[in-house]
């Protein structure tokens, strides 16, 4: 399938698909088919791994009656879709016990914009990303003679998706991104440092500068001293890790699954103050430049831009259209499927964005007399006790700040408090937003962590 | 299917490639999901295509297709070979490695077991969930919410080379889990989970230190256990880790380290310490294709470069003995290849991954460990974490435990994090127990490259160290 005809060549599969489904006897059905080539390049210390391919295929999902069946299958023939189609009727006709939330699949609504798509990406060719994997590597690597282990890794993607179903959807999605990441370890006698950065982008970036800048960093930890201090200390958190702490407590709390279970924090907070008043958050599934923005989502709905808290005030959880049947509101455009066409749509964020502050980065550090700069990297983020919302990260690249400037390197400190609390901790939302992955965010600064090392 | 691989792996040779390997899988991923009681997922995912690695002056390419068609397949040796060209003259690091003077032929090998997965029916497999649920809740009020799982990971896989080895094997995995979420004391909530899983037939819920309800109580009791649970106390402690932790431990926190691309590529804490002591003299671990004895571990009887897995032994008596290996890294260090280079599907090229990797047992009892340890935690089971192997540190989350007293246990305690690093870990193990349990499953597994979740085995018996590091926590 060519890139500027896929959308119609998928939307024609699924809709093969689709009648299929119906004349083997499914009551209801959804076929969801995705493809998406990829070129990956890895330079690791000059051993290079490098591969390309389509990853393509279908995910099927039938009802009859309430008795739901899903099966998935690789490739785009007759034959996958004839096999996935099979076997989720297959799956629906032994479940034996109603899906009872279930009703329908998602009904029919407006297709929107696909974010911004860059040709040169669908150009590029294989010879073009190995050697902007080797530049960016060899910056690394001649940066200073104590880099040991430096790496550039560089991907391609370019593809999309489409989705029909037995209420009338019919939409599909296209396309494009690079990734650029390098990880470099520096080492002096027994001391091992490392540090990576990255970018996440629809369009092809600046390549240059990433490679040395991520040498740098492992290079000036080094220096790291013991923090020797146990107590609470203000913390400024930079975009990169701003970006797993948004990840991690928002994922539970606002998604519609959650609060319709009743395992989100926030659950019975809507219309309450649970942040400072500076703090706006909204969930933007439209935004051109953002990862996940698509025309439709992953089960056909309209994407949209949702306001999540507003002034510190919570405004909306996000929603698929199963749960936001059982939470009697409506989808709100957020239905992913995170192994593509193998696995059934469940609500993610699609890009969150922090409404950024005035204060300039360097104004914050100024503001400080005491405390911790967080950069880069926090260890066990991803096990906070997302009922409770506490956690405790060990921070690897983390400076001390005194009296208003940032000082030496700390050996890992473990960082704790609680993500959901912490909103009214915010001290400070800085002015320096940077697009990561999943998120939108600025530095912030928090006080009431506790900070030992 | 061996010709199709053999009409790629010519195609990649005619082009000009020095080596050529093809493989083939088609595998299919059951996924099974409850939750209070009603079922939520019933997902079933087939994975089948075809990948090529081309050899080209020592550098591989890499390229895959789900299309089964000849004209496919053509297209992906030369892909492959593309890659390996356009990267060839700038990899400095070149990956030779001899070919092999005798070949393999072995078709359709598979476990022997009584109750295969595909023949059984779906509703056997809910109702093993059914009875896992039912028993961890045993109708209390306090439970909250249950979760139950099951698993099942079985196919064909295909692989040829210009060798000329033929390979055909069927691996499988099944995996049954529940979790509970229950009200602690305050407004905290609190959570319990257990399962089994390995390379079996269904007839490992029919033991009966596995059934389903005998899971489902164990469950239901440590979940209670945790409602009145105090938080540990933060900072160094003696420590006695139970199998479960300490079989993660072997794995992310030592076995990666030993990856040898982290050993070639500078990456990795172990590097040039082949020799040293890196542990206590009664640390010994071994990874393991196929380990002999009645384990739940993870059957691997050949890696995806062919190669047959062996016991490889990566620390004896406290010394550092070896590395995992594909071919290349193998030769490269000086090693034999150890069946080390695995993928997870078609649409990935194999990297060195771990087979079942595992702390030897020692000689003490679960009584005589507490009675040793005499003041300090004993940490149960984990939810994950966190290591980076150029250094060698980690972090984990242990789910449970108890305060020991006097060589006793005193009270139960929450869910704590255990940090460090590994080396100077491994060099406070004090003592080993006698119950030595290698796990795997369909559940987790394992995650490098962006290939997750790989199924592997980890295993230890319990681990008491003089010191380890605890906490963080208000």
């Amino acid at each position: 399938m060519k890139f500027d005809t896929l959308k119609d060549d998928l939307l024609a599969l699924a809709d093969t698909g689709l009648k299929y489904a119906k004349n083997q006897g499914a009551d209801q059905a959804e076929i969801y088919v995705s493809s998406m080539h990829n070129i990956n390049i890895n330079n690791q210390s000059g051993m290079i791994e490098a591969k390309d391919g389509l990853n393509e295929g279908i995910g099927v999902r039938v009802a009859i009656g309430k008795c739901l069946g899903f099966a998935a299958m690789s490739g785009l023939t007759d034959d996958a879709l004839k096999h996935a189609v099979s076997e989720a009727l297959s799956v629906a006709k032994s479940v034996k016990q109603d899906n009872e939330g279930f009703d329908s699949f998602v009904s029919k609504g407006k297709v929107g914009k696909d974010g911004i798509l860059d040709s040169k990406i669908v150009e590029m060719s294989t010879e073009e990303l190995v050697q902007s994997a080797n530049s960016i590597y060899l910056e690394a690597k001649n940066f200073d003679k104590r880099v040991i282990s430096p790496s550039a890794q560089v991907q391609s993607f370019y593809g999309g998706h489409a989705v029909v179903n037995s209420e009338g959807v019919a939409g599909a999605s296209k396309a494009t991104v690079f990734v650029i990441v390098t990880f470099t370890t520096a080492a002096e006698g027994e001391k091992r440092k490392s540090a990576f950065d990255f970018k996440v982008t629809r369009e092809v970036p600046e390549f240059e500068n990433i490679g040395a800048k991520a040498a740098e960093k492992a290079v000036k930890l080094l220096d790291s001293k013991p923090m020797e201090h146990t107590g609470v200390l203000p913390t400024l958190w930079n975009p990169n890790v701003m970006s797993s702490f948004w990840q991690m407590s928002l994922a539970q709390s606002i998604n519609g699954r959650q609060v319709v279970e009743k395992n989100s924090y926030f659950m019975d907070k809507l219309g309450d103050q649970v942040g400072i008043g500076k703090l706006s958050v909204t969930d933007d599934g439209q935004l051109p430049e953002g990862l996940n923005t698509t025309a439709i989502d992953h089960e056909g709905a309209t994407r949209q831009t949702t306001p999540i808290i507003e002034k510190g005030v919570l405004r909306s959880f996000l929603y698929d259209s199963y749960y936001g049947r059982l939470g009697k509101v409506k989808s709100t455009g957020n239905a992913d499927r995170r192994q593509g066409y193998e696995s059934t749509p469940t609500i993610s964020s699609s890009t969150v964005v922090i409404t950024p502050g005035t204060k300039s980065f360097d104004k914050m550090v100024s503001s400080i007399d005491k405390g911790v700069y967080v950069m880069d990297n926090v260890m066990g983020m991803g096990h906070s006790n997302l009922i409770s919302g506490d956690f405790s990260v060990v921070a690897t690249s983390a400076y001390l700040i005194e009296k208003g400037e940032i000082s030496h390197p700390l050996e890992p400190i473990t960082i704790a408090g609680n993500l959901y609390k912490s909103f009214k901790d915010i001290q400070t939302i800085g002015s320096d937003s940077k697009l990561l992955q999943a998120v939108k965010t600025p530095s912030m600064l928090f006080d009431g962590f506790t900070v030992v090392g | 299917m061996f010709d199709l691989l053999r009409y790629g792996i010519s195609t990649g040779e005619k082009l000009g490639a020095d080596y050529v390997e093809a493989r083939f899988d088609d595998l299919q991923l059951r996924t099974l999901v409850k939750e209070n009681q009603k079922i939520k997922e019933t997902n079933l995912n087939r994975r089948r295509g075809l990948g090529i690695v081309t050899y080209y002056q020592g550098v591989p390419g890499y390229s895959y297709t789900a299309s089964l068609e000849r004209k496919a397949v053509k297209g992906c040796a030369k892909n492959a070979f593309g890659i390996a060209k356009a990267s060839a003259s700038i990899a400095s690091i070149k990956l030779n490695f001899e070919r092999r003077e005798k070949t393999t032929k072995v078709h359709d090998l598979k476990l022997s077991i009584e109750k295969h997965p595909k023949d059984f029916d779906l509703e056997y497999k809910i109702d093993l969930m059914n009875r896992i649920e039912t028993s961890a809740l045993a109708d209390v009020d306090w439970v909250k919410s249950s979760r139950a799982l099951y698993g099942e990971f079985y196919g064909n896989k295909f692989f040829m080379n210009s060798d000329g080895d033929e390979i055909s094997w069927e691996p499988l995995v099944i995996d049954l889990r529940v979790s509970l979420t229950a009200a602690g004391s305050g407004d905290n909530l609190v959570s319990g989970g257990n399962g089994k899983g390995g390379s079996k037939g269904l007839e490992l819920f029919d033991i009966k230190k596995n059934t389903p309800e005998y899971l489902g109580q164990e469950v239901h009791k440590w979940t209670n256990e945790q409602r009145e649970a105090k938080a540990a106390p933060a900072g160094k402690y003696r420590a006695l880790c139970d199998n479960n932790l300490s079989g993660v431990l072997a794995h992310e926190s030592f076995g990666h380290c030993t990856e040898a691309d982290f050993i070639l590529t500078n990456s990795s804490a172990l590097k040039d310490k082949i020799g040293v002591q890196i542990g206590t003299d009664i640390v010994n671990i071994y990874d393991e294709g196929t380990p002999e004895g009645d384990y739940n571990s993870f059957w691997l009887p050949y890696d995806d470069e062919g190669t047959k897995t062996t016991k490889t032994v990566l620390v004896e008596n406290g010394l550092l003995k070896g590395y995992l290996h594909n071919r290349s890294t193998a030769k490269m260090l000086g090693e034999e290849p150890s069946g080390n280079a695995r993928a997870i599907s078609y649409r990935f090229n194999p990297i060195q991954r771990m087979k079942n990797t595992y702390f030897a047992p020692g000689d003490l009892t679960e009584e005589e460990a507490i009675e040793q340890l005499k003041e300090g935690i004993y940490a149960i089971q984990t939810s994950g974490g966190q290591v980076n192997p150029s250094d060698g540190t980690f972090l984990f989350k242990a789910r449970r435990g108890y305060w020991v007293e006097n060589g006793e246990i005193k009270y139960p305690i929450k869910d704590v994090t255990i940090k460090g690093d590994i080396l100077s870990l491994l060099m406070n193990v004090e003592g080993l127990t006698k119950d030595l349990e290698i796990s795997s499953g369909y559940f987790g597994g394992c995650g490098k490259g962006g290939q997750f979740p790989l199924p592997v085995g980890l295993g230890s018996s319990k681990i008491l160290f003089s010191e380890a590091t605890f906490g963080g926590e208000q």
